[in-house]
């Protein structure tokens, strides 16, 4: 069987922008299309064509339109085939239909097949190419779409998929963040053939001379170029507003993603912003995921549990480097107040975690006014965390209403968050009620990594009796001396040393990954070299790399877990080698 | 994996169905039971007459008489995935039951005096003994006969053996029988269709029937489920193509939808839709030709067979049906061609909602999307081309 050459360029959550062929210059690229006999679109927009004998059931073929492996041949290529089975309807899954798809690189997949064919669970599987043939039907029923995607992403990682007959112009952000790669011009034909046009926005009728505009060749564009700068969710938000269908499975999309683990990412980079502008958004799993975390599992850093301070958001991040956090810090002149920052849709930002992804990178429509389920959340999550602390007093500046057991003094009243009044009250408030003494700088870094470390980590105890030396913002952190991390601005995260690594071995501090006994790790790691992994990865996470028992240093994972099952190419690269 | 199911998705603790028993759990529903029990055993289901040919080419009024019965020894055991007969069929049917329904459809049409031909359902086979006691196999048989009407019998293949036969000529030397092959093609029989039968098992009962000099009704089904337009349109022609010289007349009967079957719960769940109309125009204009081929009419003398599709509750949506606009048109064209044979009848016909036949078809036949890549072909097309 020949082989299909596919690097993945760049990846969002469950969507991957493929390179095809040469992996050093491929020659086109996925998301893509798959045209039928007659089309003609420039292979790098389409990679592939099919065709089919028409029999009962159907032999199909999938023929790569440039070389494809360009280690064997420079000719096109390779050409998959496959027969797709009986497929019975989802509506009947209860059945078994008895005769399933073939088997090899190129896999036919149905619902019933999901249901049924047990050959899929053999784990010598390893298809380039999964069709989903029943995806027009799946999508009629509510949630079976995304659930069958995402089945099949998990199980097939390396894996093309392509869902026939569903995608367009018009829903291409949104099918690929679900992680569809392979589109066809089936739902363009339909329009065409009603005299409308298929374009990013749904169908239409065309204008009277309207020049004709290749709407795919624009829509794939705009599709490609958001996994690489990490906003395909909000493209996809926005596209799905064209069709319910498409709002429908996105929102049940979200709601599978919170059960999940292994597909987000802990470090971004810095460029990367979250656009959080429609509410739709609010159940993003990374939100969802932070505010899980802050609402069970934050702890603050210790001896700041005296004064809870609400402040309010700022647009600029992180809200430490804008102009009202530093009226606001003028204004209290302390610094052991406990500051938690209200927002939505993330709830509330301790000031110790104001650079992590996402709370460093978020963008957000201010108005002022607050949501019954914005209110409702935030409310939930100051009352967990007044309730895992001792905090004597809550002085409230965040400008929203806040009443619990603890005593809570309002400094806004009603006034800007920034007028001299509020401000007068917010210093007043601070100074009546402190008794605790000023942090010095090192405390408050060491705070806030600790703070970064159990959230990042698994733990923080290899922060215990260290020291912070040199300057803003790149602090050193040592270890009876040596240097063993450094904070990374730019990651929202620390870069660690090679003297840590021990440590954080014997600590536990960091999850694991396992190489195989007789191999010599160079580099990058990937499947050929991988034993075992921990599924609930996040891209950009630091992680202990072993070979039975002796840990070999670390590694900073380029793709989260989901993909760890088969994805060919760079999983995760050397960091630190001892 | 439990019982050796599936993990991939959902709950894997239940056995899986097979078709059939999917096909026959809504005989079971209340209503159907509640159906079942509400009728009088003693009347027959339906009699009613309509215009037909009969074998020499001469107009007549043909009688139908649709009988109520234990039903079909398939359905017993299994059943076709289409089958909606189960509502007119009872255990406690008895002989005398059947004799009942036969003398009063006999009075109701003056001892059928102007019929020229007469066609008894039993929503199964009239010659199979378990269903159809033998005395009243043998008193349709005969009455036919002694009354000089053309009879009509449908049948599955398995009762059609050269001792059935032999006995049934002795009393009724010239009788048609229907068979409902539906495909010509054993995977579409075993999986689409759960026939229960196979082609060889057809090809046996026809060279039976040319035995014993009797007429061959074929019936083929048009877009059984579980199959697209475009495989039902290629291979709907296949089908008749092969079975024609073989056949004296062969009815295509296109998929509707009728209450409690399977198909029904598919189109519900909009996962099948009848066949458009352009489908059976087209299908004709494919085998016309191969049946009659020099256009010479129904009855001439080098037709090979006749075709006839009368499209139940064509137009309607439950049936076949093109945008709503111009089916009233087809439907009479297909109606006309299904009497004369004529491939001129069909000349003339067109649509706007012809280009979105065509452009089905194409896609059905070139992309993998085996339950069909068809939508919705009444009201507002934009909202229909709305992402899925």
């Amino acid at each position: 069987m020949a082989g299909l050459g596919r690097t993945v360029l760049a990846r969002h959550r469950m969507s991957r922008l493929w390179g095809l062929g040469d992996r050093s210059s491929p020659s086109s690229k996925a998301p893509g299309l798959v045209l039928s006999s007659g089309e003609d679109i420039d292979v790098i927009w389409a990679p592939f064509s099919t065709s089919s004998d028409g029999s009962i059931p159907r032999t199909i073929k999938l023929e790569s339109r440039a070389p494809f492996a360009p280690w064997e041949s420079s000719d096109n290529g390779p050409t998959l085939s496959a027969s797709i089975g009986h497929v019975l309807p989802p509506s009947l899954d209860e059945a078994d239909a008895g005769e399933v798809a073939s088997k090899g690189d190129l896999l036919p997949i149905s619902w019933q097949s999901l249901n049924h064919d047990e050959e899929l669970l053999n784990p010598s599987l390893n298809p380039h190419v999964v069709v989903l043939t029943d995806a027009l039907q799946l999508a009629n029923r509510p949630g079976k779409l995304v659930q069958a995607i995402h089945v099949i992403k998990r199980r097939f990682p390396g894996a093309l998929l392509w869902a026939p007959g569903i995608g367009g112009p018009d829903n291409c952000a949104v099918l690929s963040w679900f992680g569809i790669d392979l589109f066809d011009t089936t739902r363009s034909k339909q329009a065409e053939s009603h005299g409308a046009v298929l374009t990013w926005n749904g169908p239409r009728y065309l204008s009277a001379n309207e020049p004709i505009i290749d709407h795919w060749q624009h829509a794939l564009a705009e599709t490609r170029s958001a996994i690489e700068n990490n906003s395909l969710r909000e493209l996809a938000q926005s596209q799905s507003l064209s069709s319910p269908r498409l709002v429908e499975h996105m929102r049940n999309f979200d709601k599978m993603m919170n059960r999940e683990s292994g597909f987000l990412s802990q470090v971004v980079p810095e460029s990367t912003s979250l656009r959080i502008h429609s509410v739709e958004s609010h159940d993003d799993p990374i939100i969802v995921d932070w505010v899980d975390f802050i609402t069970n599992e934050y702890q603050s850093p210790s001896g700041l549990d005296d004064i809870l301070v609400l402040l309010p958001c700022s647009a600029r991040k992180p809200y430490s480097f804008s102009r009202s956090h530093k009226s606001f810090h003028r204004a209290m002149n302390h610094n052991a107040a406990h500051e938690v920052m209200v927002t939505s849709p993330l709830g509330l930002v301790p000031r110790d975690l104001e650079e992590v992804w996402p709370a460093g990178h978020y963008d957000i429509p201010v108005t002022g006014d607050w949501t019954q389920d914005e209110i409702i959340r935030v409310t939930k999550m100051i009352d967990s965390l007044v309730a895992r602390n001792n905090y004597r007093v809550i002085i409230n500046h965040s400008g929203m209403e806040y009443d619990c057991e603890v005593p809570v003094i309002d400094t806004r009243i009603g006034e800007s968050a920034t007028s001299n009044s509020a401000l007068k009250r917010l210093g007043e408030a601070v100074q009546e009620n402190m008794r605790v003494k000023r942090r010095s700088g090192e405390t408050m870094n060491l705070d806030k990594f600790r703070s970064v470390a159990r959230f990042h980590y698994l733990n923080d105890s290899w922060l215990e009796g260290v020291q912070v030396r040199g300057r803003f913002p790149r602090w050193k952190v040592l270890k009876d001396d040596v240097q063993i991390a450094m904070w990374a601005p730019e990651r929202g995260g620390f870069s660690l040393s090679k003297a840590s690594i021990p440590m954080l071995d014997s600590l536990n501090s960091l999850k694991r990954v396992h190489l195989k006994s007789d191999i010599k790790w160079k580099g990058d790691i990937n499947l050929a070299i991988l034993e075992s992994y921990d599924n609930s990865i996040r891209a950009g996470e630091d992680l202990l790399v072993m070979q039975g028992s002796q840990c070999l240093g670390s590694a900073r994972a380029t793709a989260p877990g989901w993909e760890w099952e088969g994805t060919p190419g760079r999983l995760a690269k050397m960091h630190q080698r001892l | 994996m439990a019982n050796g199911k599936l993990t991939m998705v959902g709950e894997s603790e239940k056995r899986a169905a097979r078709i059939h028993d999917l096909v026959k759990a809504p005989a079971n529903a209340p209503w159907a039971q509640e159906r079942k029990n509400s009728w009088d055993a003693k009347d027959p289901a339906t009699v009613y007459y309509t215009p037909e040919t009969l074998a020499d080419g001469t107009p007549t009024t043909a009688l139908t008489v649709i009988l109520r019965t234990k039903g079909c020894h398939w359905w017993w055991s299994s059943g076709c995935t289409f089958c909606g007969y189960f509502n007119d069929t009872r255990d406690d049917v008895t002989s005398a039951d059947l004799h009942s329904q036969w003398e009063k459809s006999l009075a109701r049409f003056d001892d059928f005096e102007s019929m020229g031909m007469v066609k008894v359902y039993t929503s199964g086979s009239l010659l199979e003994d378990r269903e159809i006691p033998v005395d009243f196999q043998e008193r349709v048989l005969r009455d036919c006969h002694e009354m000089g009407k053309e009879l009509v019998v449908e049948s599955r293949t398995e009762q059609l053996t050269k001792e059935k036969l032999e006995w049934a000529t002795s009393i009724n030397p010239n009788f048609s029988v229907a068979i409902g092959l539906e495909a010509y093609d054993d995977e579409v029989l075993r999986f689409h269709v759960n026939k229960g039968f196979s082609i060889k098992s057809w090809d046996k009962a026809v060279e039976n029937l040319n035995h014993f000099g009797l007429r061959i009704k074929t019936y083929l089904m048009f877009k059984p489920p579980f199959m697209s337009e475009g495989d039902a349109l290629s291979h709907g022609a296949k089908w008749i193509r092969d079975v024609a010289s073989r056949s004296d007349e062969i009815s295509v009967n296109p998929m509707n939808i009728q209450r409690g079957t399977v198909i029904d719960r598919l189109f519900r769940a909009n996962e099948y839709r009848p066949p458009w109309l352009w489908s059976l125009i087209q299908l004709i204009k494919d085998v016309h030709y191969d049946i009659h081929p020099t256009n010479s009419g129904n009855g001439a003398e080098d037709q090979v067979c006749r075709l006839i599709i009368h499209p139940t509750a064509g137009g309607k949506v439950r049936g076949a049906h093109n945008c709503g606009s111009c089916d009233a048109d087809v439907v009479a064209a297909i109606e006309r061609y299904s009497v004369s044979g004529d491939i001129h009848d069909l000349d003339g016909l067109d649509c706007n909602c012809k280009q979105v036949w065509e452009s089905e078809i194409l896609l059905d036949n070139s992309m993998p999307i085996p339950l069909g890549s068809g939508k919705n072909r009444r009201g507002d097309a934009l909202s229909h081309l709305r992402s899925p």
